[in-house]
């Protein structure tokens, strides 16, 4: 049995949550149940649960510690969580979310309060990739695996002055040619490649609209501190689609 | 198989044979092209049944034998450091593998290494592998001047629809030698980048047929000139008679064009373009009235070559490289990035296309490919002024930088040039190498080691050599083909040694020309050559 949790909450990013991973599911051939910590509001998640069909399970006490144990659970292989409350600002998550992505070591989908609230089956990936195997092997041991429907996968991979391709010499072309070795050599042969410049946030957003992407995937070492996982950070506080966090290394839930 | 016009024919026998758990598989192929009349599938499948016949050990034997009487006209030696010998020698086993003996060589960009930009052929066959093939394998230079001969019709066509006379080369030519270079390619954000080169970047007239001289110049080859190659000089040198503007005062311009340079795309009176156009022009002339032909049109090109700018600035000393450069932006790369650089990546176009900084080679393009006609004493003014701003974005840049930087005696910064050129593929430099090698960039390596390192140059009857070696090496010998005849030469400090098998005339350090007689002799130089 294979299990994508979804964390709902009482307010109305719940739709979302609930929706996202009915999403992620579909994509996966997983199965969707609900997790609500009471905290006085169940009837809001448990209708929208009975509506959509998905089991839901309301439990009581302090939220992330409940969230987290019910994560660990072996046949749940993914989570679903809402992002934050509001849009505005530039905070990437909510802090209880943001705990809980620090701690979860598996998959775990974020969505912004600016997704919708419909369902609508992921079709195309976002792929930002630095180029190093700790960024592209959660991608291919993790998640390509998981995946059961047609899914277009897109690698981004944004230079900065000191990676810029030393040589060019047909410099549209050359990118493409280099774009696709780049993705063979992290083992995303049949992903189409956009090679970029400058802020990698811009660069995701950019491309995200340009090919109407459904989801954007990104590795991280989990850690969200001052200093630490600036793309991540800045794609959360962004991104107006779910944005998947690949673990790159697996943590303990309670670490 | 393209019925239309050429085919490449691959027969094919595959063998498995299980013993045990191991399974081995043997191929064999026979390839080749040929028009679809001549197509004769029994001797295709004769020649693949033949190999099934010899046996793997006999095959094997006579592929290291062709490969054994390849190497023993281009052996490389570089005493002093493995490593750049290892790099020299893969270049050259990739020039030797691109072309065949015989019938027409398209040789692509990347050779039959990979598929990168569809196997087009670009300037980098004509300029940059020929003058090699021509000194170690000169029947596969051949071979790829016959290729451009087979579409001598094509080019004129190509002229004759722009109005022009003469002949127009492609910039990337394929099949049927029209112009397939792409007119634009979608980028990362879905918008369509134009590609300006098929359209600009006229120089390769001239190149052609500049290739087919250093064929000549090679090989002594005379019957080239006088027959099928001398349409293809006398058409290109054509084009540019109907191609160059007389101003007012007499002087011919070459407007709107493409230089070697790409960040800057429409230019006027490109130096390069015009020096090679000039080149073409009295080449041309040379060849017709040496023919018997129109004394008078001869006559016209010699004087519209008089006459063309050549962007000399005088009071500097240096080229511009092309009318309007010197107002330009004044940047030099170190002011941004660390070359090499793809810095219009860096900088964007627009701010590239308004500054001082260029792609590649491009008046020292020219130093390298006509020295003789070169102002006096301009080699070295021109290298300090146009290298600090090169970034070296093209492959094609390094080694044409080694050879001059060693003609300038500075080995030293000559040889950093060359490992770049020398490990791009090996190293993966570009990201691309899985697209191909890249042969032009072998090919500048080669010639690196002969016109700069060991300073060859054939002119006419004789030879010249002017050794200049970087410190890392105590010796550098080339083996190759000097007028058919297979020759050596090594230099090691103080010294340079001829090994030939017939006499041969000699320039050493441009002293007396001095007769060499087989087995050859030994001259004393200064140092190193610096």
């Amino acid at each position: 049995m294979r299990t994508v949790l979804a964390a709902l909450d009482a307010d109305a990013a719940a739709h979302r949550v609930l929706a996202t991973a009915l999403d992620v599911g579909q994509m996966i051939g997983a199965d969707v149940e609900c997790i609500h910590v009471d905290e006085g509001a169940a009837a809001v998640p448990r209708s929208l649960a009975t509506e959509a069909g998905v089991p839901i399970g309301v439990v009581s006490g302090p939220v992330e510690p409940a969230i987290l144990a019910a994560v660990k659970s072996p046949h749940v292989i993914a989570a679903v969580a809402g992002a934050r409350a509001v849009s505005s600002g530039r905070r990437p998550a909510g802090r209880t979310a943001l705990h809980i992505l620090e701690r979860v070591d598996k998959p775990v989908v974020a969505v912004p309060p600016d997704a919708g609230r419909r369902r609508q089956p992921i079709r195309r990936l976002l792929l930002p990739l630095e180029g190093s195997d700790a960024s592209s092997l959660p991608v291919v041991e993790t998640l390509a695996p998981l995946i059961v429907t047609d899914v277009d996968m897109i690698v981004l991979h944004v230079f900065t002055p000191a990676t810029v391709p030393r040589i060019l010499d047909r410099p549209v072309r050359d990118l493409r040619l280099w774009g696709e070795e780049f993705a063979a050599r992290y083992g995303l042969h049949e992903a189409r490649v956009h090679c970029g410049m400058g802020e990698v946030g811009d660069e995701v957003a950019r491309v995200a609209a340009h090919e109407s992407v459904d989801m954007v995937v990104l590795s991280w070492s989990q850690n969200a501190s001052a200093g630490r996982a600036r793309v991540v950070r800045d794609v959360l506080s962004r991104s107006v689609i779910p944005v998947l966090l690949l673990p790159v290394m697996p943590v303990a839930a309670s670490s | 198989l393209d019925p239309s016009n050429e085919a490449s024919v691959v027969v094919a026998a595959v063998d498995t044979h299980h013993a045990g758990s191991d399974i081995r598989v043997a191929e064999r192929l026979a390839t080749w092209s040929t028009a679809p009349a001549d197509l004769g599938w029994e001797e295709a499948f004769e020649r693949v049944a033949s190999a099934r016949r010899k046996g793997f050990d006999r095959l094997l034997a006579e592929h290291r034998e062709a490969w054994a009487e390849r190497w023993a006209d281009a052996e490389v030696t570089i005493e002093g450091h493995a490593d750049d010998q290892l790099m020299a020698r893969l270049a050259v086993f990739h020039l030797l593998a691109a072309a065949p003996d015989f019938g027409d060589a398209a040789v692509g960009a990347r050779g039959l290494s990979g598929p990168a930009y569809g196997g087009h052929v670009f300037w980098d066959a004509d300029v940059f592998v020929l003058p090699a093939l021509a000194a170690i394998r000169p029947r596969a230079a051949r071979a790829m001047l016959e290729y451009r001969v087979r579409r001598l019709p094509a080019a004129r066509a190509a002229a004759t629809a722009l109005g022009r006379r003469g002949a127009r080369f492609p910039w990337e030519s394929a099949a049927d030698g029209s112009d397939v270079t792409p007119h634009g390619v979608l980028d990362g954000r879905g918008r369509l980048t134009p590609i300006r080169t098929g359209q600009y970047e006229e120089h390769i007239v001239a190149d052609v047929a500049w290739a087919a001289f250093q064929y000549v110049a090679w090989t002594a080859d005379a019957t080239f000139l006088s027959g099928e190659g001398r349409d293809l000089v006398l058409d290109t040198a054509r084009y540019w008679a109907s191609r160059a503007r007389h101003d007012a005062d007499g002087r011919a311009h070459i407007d709107g064009v493409m230089g070697p340079d790409e960040y800057h795309e429409i230019v006027n009176d490109n130096a390069f373009t015009n020096g090679m156009a000039r080149w073409n022009l009295r080449a041309g002339a040379a060849l017709l009235e040496s023919g018997g032909g129109d004394s008078g049109e001869a006559a016209t090109w010699i004087r519209l070559a008089d006459t063309i700018v050549d962007g000399f600035d005088a009071e500097l000393g240096i080229y511009e490289q092309f009318d309007g450069y010197w107002d330009l932006e004044p940047l030099a790369v170190a002011d941004v990035a660390e070359a090499p650089v793809a810095i219009d990546m860096l900088l964007g176009h627009d701010r590239v296309a308004g500054s001082q900084l260029i792609k590649q080679a491009d008046v020292l393009m020219l130093h390298h490919l006509l020295p003789d006609d070169m102002r006096p004493n301009s080699l070295r003014p021109d290298v300090s002024f146009y290298e600090p701003r090169t970034a070296h974005g093209s492959s094609l840049s390094p080694p044409i930088h080694a050879s001059l930087l060693a003609r300038c005696r500075q080995p030293d910064r000559a040889l950093v040039f060359f490992r770049l050129a020398a490990r791009l593929d090996l190293e993966d430099v570009t990201g691309t190498t899985a697209g191909g090698v890249h042969l032009a960039t072998m090919g500048g390596v080669w010639q690196a080691l002969a016109y700069g390192f060991l300073g060859l140059r054939p002119r006419g009857e004789v030879l010249d050599i002017d050794p200049c070696l970087p410190r890392a090496w105590k010796a550098l010998a080339l083996r190759f083909r000097f007028h058919g005849q297979p020759i050596t030469i090594r230099a090691e400090p103080g010294s340079v040694t001829v090994t030939c098998e017939v006499p041969l005339h000699l320039r050493v350090q441009g002293a007396d020309v001095q007769h060499c007689e087989p087995p050859g002799t030994t001259v004393k130089i200064e140092g190193r050559g610096t």
